[in-house]
């Protein structure tokens, strides 16, 4: 996580870029997780929310009458949210959060990552052993992470017949223009979602002159 | 600037976070939740009030400690009261005490910067609201302590014959109108088009537990009554030889509403002026004298009411209860409006509507339907009740019901200020931490009164008090002869409410004019002599006025601001253009730093969605709970009603201290009372069902209650009860009815003499839902 986080280090983001690149990289925990459920999405209201009780920072600016998001922001937003799969209540978030810098922050998610690279190196059958033991991306998250998203992101949009690889294995499909598909296969792409909303974000941009 | 010339040390942090083993992950964010101490940085708010007279000296304490293992700066925003003069600041670490310069604002800031740059200790004062202030303390080390002591100056109101004292706790959240700009203030909302400091002004919500309040009011001189509306309270009355008494909240209290005392004292406050001066300043009073309410022109009256997300559960309630009494204290000859806004606005009707029994219902049916939800567009409403057609002949008045969760103050102030002259402009704030100083500023360039009441005070008695006041002035263009008066608008004279003026010099006589309905009005006094300090008062008020003509005459900006400056910085105190700066430089501090703003608390009465997460709905940069299920509305906690603790044993050797007792356990709704609800259920027509036993009934209940046509609050019921009742003939009820009244105002008592009248109350008892009213009353005495 800590290599795909760094992708995103001088990038800037709309509270609706921030929204999705935060669940594309939260995904890709859920992904990992044992039965590939999806992880908490915060959605723009609860990110304005965050911001009235003090948890995410202001902006960096405005352009015209849209917030401008940093690195900062979304280590903020990913770091609450894995507190609150931990079950902590947002009350207890909001004790630890505001005392932590950008430095904190990136320590903390790292620490948090290589966790998780041990666990996935080993066997399916220790993963079974470890579910209901309150680790991070197990038990726990099953049951305490509540806030799905109820509303789709608009502007990604999912391909409704999923397609699967020659062996029935499920692939992430985005749609990044009528009729451009992007397609990558998890089974074989460390962090594809979140490398997923990268390509989709290149390709959006680098797409705009194609029609 | 005084600095300690101690030894520099250097302070380095002792631990950080690198330095911790780290075996779960996010195992070190958690501990620092479960470690027992808690990182925010405001630990105590401690404050000594002193009252003399009409005059209050208030020292507020700010305890910050730093509990991290890093460099920590503190904002905290916060209010004060919103006529107090901040006149001292210190900064207090351990042994050491540096007092603070009050500077020009932008000098300040500099003075601070540096400060913080080199790694002194400081703290920085700036106002940016009249009752909205910024402390910033930086340079804290780790696991250290330090102090700021500020001192204000205030006058206290007078409402109803009752001083009133109220200290602000927190800042709600208020809604923000316009489109953001940018962000470059410590809060937590942007600053907007329409607003363009607004992110300076709010703090971010604290979601869990309170910082304590250790707060103590100190009364100078015989105190007769007593009453806290939001604390439950417990009185010293200290030493037999003194006279002061001293107050303070009785259980633990925290930074989540209001604290107000009303009181009187035993000093009679006659009809008429008063003065007094320290020799430098004279401070004039005008006490209205008590009048029978004269026969009034005709009114037309627009009712404005808040429904806004933040006025949800016990506000709101207790806001439509006081509309409806509102309503129900106009005559048949007044027409009247409604207007209930919230994201959009939603009107009654467009046109002008009479009063009837008719319009009477379909407007209470109108105003049962208004619920609490979205945002304050407070703006769009008070301009269209302000565009209403005017005619001659008639009064026009608006009445804007609201807790006032509104940041843009200075267009409202505006809007209204321009009508001046059309309209008289009342305002009545609800709740347990009003936006006082806007509501206040509009009645005060509407032309009318400010009228303050919690959810869980007597509505309906609250309304028939107000009533003497709404749309008849006793006076008007009222105002101290004399050039340096502070404030020098004319004023209007309402029953109840006094007036008063700060003027330079110490004249031997102060002249007091204006016009009343008998002819001009003219006193002379001359004034006591004091010992309360007042230059600090004067400036405060002067200040006051001029920002408001800025507010209302922007283009004078470039004359005004320079003379608002040059009068803070000659008295010291804080306003928009100054602020008060402190550097303590025997300590230097270096190492990493972190910045935390204080999250304050929701205040008590608010609707506890407000902190949820889910299911809350996002009004441009403000959260607002959508509709809840009854059963989350029933668990709002409610305002702790007034509840004074006394020792008996005081009472009795101070006899001349009554104070005011109410029920302790806590109601959900606000109070109905016999009285009230007959002043309710009467009929446009002054009737009650247009029937003479129910109407003769309703009538004999409120003389035994101690009403009369001349005092007691209900007097406008029994005006038009006792006029309908003479109105129907020879008819014997009605004439019982009103001899009854007759008599009573003649000065018997009526529950001496009713007994003549057995025979024909045996009958009226029966008379429908005010025969049982009036025999409940019956019981009773």
């Amino acid at each position: 996580m800590s290599e795909d986080l760094g992708f995103y280090k001088n990038d800037e983001f709309t509270i609706g870029e921030l929204v999705i690149t935060a669940k594309a990289i939260l995904e890709d925990v859920a992904y990992r997780s044992v039965d590939g459920r999806v992880a908490a999405i915060p959605d723009a209201r609860t990110v304005r929310y965050y911001q009235t009780v003090g948890i995410l920072a202001k902006p960096l600016r405005y352009e015209g009458r849209s917030a401008i998001y940093g690195y900062y922001h979304l280590l903020q937003l990913l770091a609450i949210k894995l507190l609150q799969a931990q079950g902590l209540s947002l009350a207890q978030i909001q004790k630890v959060m505001i005392q932590l810098s950008r430095k904190d922050l990136e320590k903390q998610l790292n620490i948090m990552t290589s966790e998780q690279d041990q666990r996935l190196s080993t066997s399916s059958k220790k993963k079974e052993q470890d579910q209901g033991k309150p680790t991070f991306f197990m038990g726990k998250l099953e049951e305490k992470v509540l806030d799905i998203c109820e509303e789709p992101i608009k502007d990604w949009v999912p391909i409704y017949k999923k397609p699967t690889d020659p062996i029935g294995r499920e692939l992430i499909a985005v749609e990044i223009r009528t009729g451009i598909s992007v397609m990558i296969n998890p089974a074989k792409v460390k962090n594809a979602n979140a490398v997923m909303e990268r390509i989709r974000r290149i390709l959006q941009k680098n797409l705009g002159d194609l029609e | 600037m005084k600095t300690m010339n101690t030894e520099v040390k250097k302070i380095e942090p002792t631990l950080e976070l690198e330095s911790q083993p780290d075996p779960r992950g996010l195992g070190a964010l958690i501990a620092l939740v479960e470690e027992a101490e808690c990182p925010l940085p405001l630990q105590e708010v401690r404050v000594r009030a002193n009252i003399v007279g009409d005059c209050c000296r208030t020292v507020i304490e700010q305890h910050f400690r730093n509990n991290l293992h890093k460099v920590l700066e503190a904002a905290h925003i916060f209010p004060l009261p919103e006529n107090g003069a901040l006149i001292e600041m210190h900064l207090e670490a351990g042994e050491v005490s540096v007092k603070a310069e009050c500077l020009e604002r932008e000098e300040a800031q500099e003075i601070f910067e540096k400060a913080q740059q080199e790694g002194y200790r400081a703290g920085l004062l700036t106002q940016e609201r009249a009752d909205v202030h910024t402390l910033r303390v930086t340079n804290l080390p780790p696991q250290s302590d330090v102090l700021v002591k500020m001192v204000i100056l205030e006058q206290l109101d007078t409402v109803d014959g009752r001083l009133r004292w109220r200290f602000p706790t927190t800042i709600a959240p208020r809604y923000l109108p316009g489109e953001p700009t940018g962000h470059e203030g410590p809060g937590v909302i942007p600053d907007s088009d329409h607003v363009p400091d607004a992110s300076r002004l709010q703090p971010p919500l604290r979601l869990e537990g309170g910082t304590s309040l250790d707060l103590e009011v100190t009364i100078a001189g015989p105190v007769k009554e007593l009453e806290s509306s939001l604390h439950t309270i417990h009185i010293n009355l200290g030493q037999e030889d003194q006279d002061g008494i001293r107050v303070a909240p009785s259980g633990k209290a925290t930074l989540n509403r209001d604290f107000i005392l009303a009181f009187s004292t035993a000093d009679e406050k006659k009809a008429g002026a008063r003065a007094y001066t320290d020799g430098a300043h004279t401070m004039v009073f005008v006490e209205p004298p008590s009048l029978e309410i004269p026969e009034t022109l005709p009114r037309d009256a627009v009712f404005i009411i808040d429904r806004s997300g933040s006025m949800r559960g016990p506000k709101m309630e207790a806001a439509k209860l006081a509309l409806k009494s509102a309503l129900h204290g106009l005559h048949e000859v007044d027409r009247f409006k409604l207007i209930a806004f919230s994201s959009d606005t939603q009107i009654f009707s467009e046109q002008w509507v009479d009063y009837s029994q008719s319009t009477l219902d379909r407007a209470d049916v109108w105003i049962d339907q208004i619920q609490a939800q979205g945002g304050t567009e407070m703006l769009p409403a008070v301009k269209q009740a302000l565009t209403s057609d005017q005619k001659q002949g008639r009064v026009a008045t608006v009445l804007l019901i609201t807790d006032g969760q509104v940041w843009n103050e200075s267009e409202l102030i505006a809007s209204v200020g321009h009508r001046r002259g059309e309209f008289l402009f009342f305002t009545m704030g609800i709740g347990t931490a009003v936006s006082a100083s806007l509501l206040e500023r509009m009645a005060k360039v509407g032309g009318g009164t400010c009228e303050l009441l919690t959810p869980s005070d007597d509505i309906e008695a609250f309304v028939a008090r107000f009533e003497a006041r709404f749309g008849t002035p006793i006076a008007e263009k009222v105002e101290v002869l004399g050039n340096s008066v502070a404030d020098d608008r004319k004023r209007t004279l309402f029953t109840g409410r006094p007036e008063s003026w700060i003027m330079e010099g110490a004249p031997k006589v102060v002249e007091v004019v204006g016009r009343s309905a008998e002819g001009d009005l003219k006193f002379e006094v001359e004034p006591v002599e004091i010992e309360f300090p007042l230059g600090s008062l004067w400036a405060r008020a002067r200040v006051a006025a001029l920002e408001d003509r800025m507010t209302l005459n922007p283009h004078e900006e470039e004359g005004l601001r320079p003379e608002i400056l040059r009068i803070a910085l000659e008295y010291g105190i804080a306003s928009r253009f100054t602020a008060f700066v402190a550097v303590e430089n025997s300590l230097k501090v270096t190492g990493e730093s972190v910045e935390i703003v204080q999250p304050v608390e929701l205040p008590q009465d608010w609707d506890k969605s407000f902190l949820g997460r889910t299911g809350s709905e996002q009004v441009r940069g403000m959260t607002l709970g959508r509709s809840l299920p009854k059963y989350i509305l029933a668990s709002t906690e409610m305002a702790i009603p007034q509840t004074v603790m006394t020792p008996k044993e005081h009472i009795r050797k101070r006899k001349h201290l009554e104070v005011l007792s109410k029920p302790t356990t806590p109601s959900r709704l606000p109070k109905s009372t016999v009285d009230g609800e007959l002043a309710r259920r009467q009929g446009a027509d002054g009737s009650y069902g247009g029937e003479i036993d129910r109407t003769a009934a309703a009538l004999i209940a409120l003389v035994l209650m101690g009403h009369t046509r001349r005092k007691g609050i209900r007097r406008r019921t029994l005006i038009k009860a006792a006029k309908w009742l003479e109105g129907v003939g020879e008819e014997p009820l009605a004439k019982v009815a009103l001899e009854i009244l007759k008599r009573s105002e003649a000065g018997q008592k009526p529950e001496e003499f009713i007994v003549e009248y057995d025979s024909v109350i045996d009958d009226l008892i029966r008379a429908g839902e005010e025969g049982r009213k009036l025999k409940s009353v019956l019981k009773s005495i």
